[in-house]
């Protein structure tokens, strides 16, 4: 019998390298997969800009011109590019829609929807709701819906972000990503001793579960 | 779950974002593997 392999992962929702990493990181499982191989994956909350507000008031473009300090312009075409990226992953990026916002509520969430084992589910119905849809994930309303739309309880989870139940869930992994020293996202923590920081190629994510596995 | 040194494997140029700025996406150098 395999022991499984254990990946933990830190990301935020408000990451588009995070979302084609995730894809990425997909692929690495599905090929890790066919030679038998078994994973346990957690997701981890890493906050990129948690200064933002809940209904910040721009675009996605604004957004970035104020924070690159690049013109409009430049940022416009680097978005398209992003888009056209996220493309080859199967992803279908839309700025244009995107509402930018704090994502420590979407954490939250993700921490609620792990004490109910969907948290992989509920990661992949935020990054889809966020860069794809167009959908809010800074209101605690929008994020409820979001909840119910994988199954999960509204009012309960409407409840848990009101009183900020796994507020401290949220904290204690920023904590954690401290101590491991991570200061970008995505990154991966392979059984708890090798790191890979990035959207990493698919065959760089095996070839470290199949060195991980061997050496377990 | 440990705070111990990780040993950093991979590679050292794939994108992240950091202090809320993502790196610019790179040219193509070909189509995706499938």
């Amino acid at each position: 019998v395999n022991t499984p392999v254990k990946v933990d992962i830190w990301s935020d929702i408000a990451c588009p390298w995070c979302f084609v990493g995730k894809r990425r990181f997909e692929t690495a499982a599905a090929e890790f997969a066919t030679t038998g191989g078994e994973l346990q994956v957690e997701y981890h909350s890493f906050e990129l800009s948690p200064d933002t507000p809940v209904d910040f008031a721009g675009t996605e473009v604004d957004f970035l011109v104020s924070h690159k300090g690049m013109p409009a312009a430049q940022v416009e075409q680097m978005l398209v590019q992003m888009t056209d990226l996220a493309a080859t992953e199967g992803l279908s990026f839309d700025y244009a829609a995107l509402q930018h916002t704090n994502t420590v509520k979407a954490h939250e969430l993700l921490h609620f929807a792990k004490s109910k084992d969907r948290q992989l589910d509920m990661s992949e119905r935020l990054f889809a709701a966020y860069f794809e849809e167009g959908r809010h994930v800074g209101r605690v309303e929008d994020l409820a819906d979001l909840a119910a739309e994988i199954g999960l309880d509204r009012d309960e989870a409407l409840t848990a972000l009101t009183t900020g139940e796994f507020l401290p869930a949220v904290t204690a992994d920023k904590q954690q990503a401290m101590a491991y020293g991570i200061s970008g996202v995505p990154f991966f923590v392979i059984d708890g001793r090798f790191g890979v920081s990035g959207a990493q190629d698919p065959s760089a994510i095996v070839e470290v579960l199949r060195k991980a596995a061997d050496e377990a | 779950m440990s705070s111990g040194p990780l040993e950093m494997v991979g590679d050292d140029d794939a994108p992240s974002c950091a202090d809320g700025v993502c790196e610019l996406p790179v040219a193509d150098d070909g189509p995706p593997d499938d």
